[in-house]
């Protein structure tokens, strides 16, 4: 390794295990990197914003059940939000939500600690948090929970896109291929670092690792210290970009609710035969439940 | 509610949270049966429609009105619903989809005059007879006239006071169920009386959306309540059970209820009732939406059953995720046309545990899956209320009312 790149003075860990921070990063997309960061949590907050408008819009009051109870309210956040035990009333879909959830909250920690070891611990205190075997523990719970986020996704993909039950037909999502992308990218990025940088306590990081023994295996020094430091760069880049986001409603060109997610999948009225004025036959009504199905997949683009 | 602006910050918060998983397109009686219903339909098209009129200044116009034919929220989906709680039970967001549906029904029944069907003609006769068909209010207990029922006095004291409910009053069928309570309520010896007084609590009429005539008749009933002295009510419809306890407390009617499957369960523990024990019938029981999911009651039915020495079979889809009979939120009043009716799906799934017995608690729920053994043309299995079966343990058949 060419120690007189600045750029990867940041992949070194010569006092032991250190969190190698922007290791390949070049000023110019750290830049970019805060700059969109700031960008990105204004549009969350104007997101919020806008709920939080629409539900303010209402009128006031709320029922009794809705009010006070506060102790009795907060368990009833850790069993049905924190311990997912709804969503869990249905096996599958209960399973991979929880590994979804799961793994986001826990790279959403991991993310935050980043930032705060960096901007807060460096700058304000001049040391590091996330070194020592607290890094090294940080590594290995944080590769975990990307596993389980991404096998959980992967299952969400099968049941949404494969096994397709018409009840879980609506929009199609960008989220959750967003969300595969983030995943996917940020092992693949780890395992480049540590095959370009590689460090002896590498095996906390075990997916990561993982694949940096793949690049060990298929590429030689030659690929690992050229096009691979190019890939690691760019697919950091995209890890950045890909964060997810959702449209508000599927169109806002136009005011008619058919242009909005899921009505687009209602059938058209000409389908609608079978209104209880005037009842269809039983194969009229499979027929149109049949159309507006495809059409909600046909809607993709 | 016709408009979005109509609801409150906490209807459009539970509409906001839609997901759209579609677990309650998955548990809707009324989808299933291929009625025009669908709940997931209906919470994520007002979701959409939320989402566009939020820039627009609600105060003033309210919005769209976004139910009618032809609109986001169409009657006919409307008056699908059975109130029956399982979308409600199913969502992880937990939207008040039932809620909403109701709060729907209620502008078209009185903002725009157009109950469903011939729900119109019901509820003039629950105004004018203080029951849905329109029977005479005088023959209101002749169920009973062979058994010297006790009617409550004032200034005397009761342990509890037996809400008998339109549909035992007044259907053949089910009056066998008011005279299986009392046959176990003399055997207990409990000193209860029955109200002279009783009359519709109009509680299919609220959830069809006439409130002015539920409210009308809840007060008419807390002030006919009011007069007598009683520890507690005891109702074998889940209907009137539901509304005198949840309901009525808002009318200044506040007592303790008990459903009859439960007043039986604890007279059997504490040793009031004896039943003679040995092999009762093999009864596939059907859980009944106002006891179950709304009260909670999962096991006193079944209790009761157990009493009379029965071999219990649970069915595929009970307790919270009990099917409904499909008689729920009105519909017992009025037809409308779909591909398989509610009450044939369920009573296919309930013959196919092969029973002797459907056991019920509730008797909108005897009379549809009794009309659904009938259209199947099924005449070996019997659909009984808990009470008769256990009555049937002690003394054989019961008899009809003369």
């Amino acid at each position: 390794m060419p120690p007189h790149d600045p750029t990867l003075t940041a992949c070194l860990q010569p006092t032991g295990p250190l969190r190698p921070t922007f290791c390949n990063v070049p000023e110019w997309a750290q830049v970019t990197l805060y700059v969109a960061g700031l960008l990105a949590i204004g549009i969350f907050a104007y997101g919020i914003y806008r709920h939080w408008r629409v539900w303010m819009a209402g009128q006031p009051g709320a029922p009794a059940r809705n009010t006070g109870r506060w102790g009795e309210r907060a368990g009833l956040v850790a069993r049905y939000v924190l311990g997912q035990s709804k969503t869990l009333e249905r096996r599958y879909a209960g399973l991979f939500h929880t590994g979804i959830l799961w793994g986001f909250i826990l790279l959403f920690i991991g993310t935050a600690l980043a930032t705060i070891d960096w901007d807060v611990f460096r700058l304000f205190f001049a040391t590091r948090l996330l070194g020592g075997p607290f890094y090294l523990g940080y590594e290995a719970v944080l590769d975990t929970a990307g596993l389980v986020f991404t096998v959980g996704l992967l299952l969400a993909i099968w049941r949404r896109y494969v096994t397709a039950p018409h009840h879980v037909l609506g929009a199609w999502d960008f989220v959750i291929w967003s969300l595969v992308v983030v995943n996917v990218t940020g092992f693949v990025v780890e395992g480049l670092r540590l095959a370009i940088a590689p460090v002896a306590w590498g095996g906390y990081s075990w997916v990561g690792q993982g694949l940096a023994n793949l690049v060990f295996a298929f590429g030689g020094a030659e690929f690992i210290q050229g096009p691979a430091r190019s890939l690691h760069l760019w697919l950091w880049l995209l890890h950045a970009a890909a964060a997810p986001r959702r449209r508000w409603c599927s169109s806002r060109r136009s005011r008619s609710p058919t242009r909005c997610t899921w009505s687009r999948c209602r059938p058209t009225p000409s389908s609608r035969t079978s209104s209880p004025s005037e009842p269809g036959p039983r194969s009229s009504r499979s027929t149109s439940r049949t159309p507006s199905s495809s059409a909600c997949r046909g809607s993709a683009s | 509610m016709s408009r979005l602006g109509e609801l409150t910050w906490k209807q459009r918060l539970g509409v906001d949270s839609c997901v759209r998983c579609g677990r309650c397109e998955t548990v809707c009686p009324a989808y299933m049966s291929g009625s025009p219903l669908n709940p997931k339909q209906i919470i994520a098209g007002l979701s959409d429609q939320l989402r566009l009129e939020v820039d627009r200044p609600l105060a003033i116009d309210g919005g769209d009105v976004v139910v009618g034919d032809g609109l986001l929220v169409t009657p006919d989906a409307l008056w699908g619903c059975t109130t029956c709680m399982a979308c409600v039970q199913a969502c992880p967001a937990f939207i008040e989809i039932v809620d909403d549906i109701v709060d729907m029904r209620r502008y078209l029944t009185l903002s725009e005059g157009a109950p469903p069907g011939t729900s119109a003609a019901t509820f003039k006769n629950m105004e004018r007879a203080g029951n849905p068909w329109g029977y005479s209010p005088d023959d209101r207990f002749a169920w009973g006239a062979d058994l010297d029922l006790p009617f409550a006095e004032r200034g005397q004291h009761y342990e509890v006071l037996y809400w008998v409910g339109c549909s035992a009053a007044y259907d053949k069928r089910n009056q066998r169920i008011a005279r299986s309570v009392v046959r176990l309520l003399r055997e207990a010896g409990v000193r209860f009386a029955v109200m002279r007084e009783e009359s519709c609590t109009c509680e299919s009429a609220r959830r069809l959306g006439e409130e002015y005539l539920y409210q009308t008749a809840a007060q008419a009933n807390v002030e006919n309540l009011g007069a007598y002295t009683f520890d507690r009510v005891v109702a074998h419809c889940p209907h009137c059970f539901n509304t005198i306890r949840n309901e009525y407390p808002q009318f200044g009617g506040s007592y303790p209820v008990v459903h009859h499957s439960q007043l039986i369960d604890e007279l059997v523990t504490s040793g009031r009732l004896h039943p003679a024990g040995g092999a009762g019938p093999r009864v596939a029981f059907h859980d009944s939406c106002y006891l179950g999911r709304y009260n909670g009651e999962f096991e006193a039915p079944r209790a009761t059953l157990r009493a009379a020495g029965v071999d219990v079979v649970e069915l595929p889809r009970s307790r919270a995720e009990g099917l409904c009979c499909g008689g729920g939120g009105g519909k017992m009043w009025f037809e409308a046309k779909v591909d398989k009716d509610v009450n044939v799906i369920r009573m296919e799934e309930a013959l196919a545990a092969r029973p002797d017995v459907v056991g019920v608690a509730c008797p909108f729920c005897l009379t549809m899956l009794d009309s659904a053994a009938k259209s199947l043309g099924v005449d070996d299995v019997k659909v009984m209320d808990v009470s008769e079966v256990l009555v049937q343990a002690i003394d054989g058949p019961v008899s009809p009312a003369v």
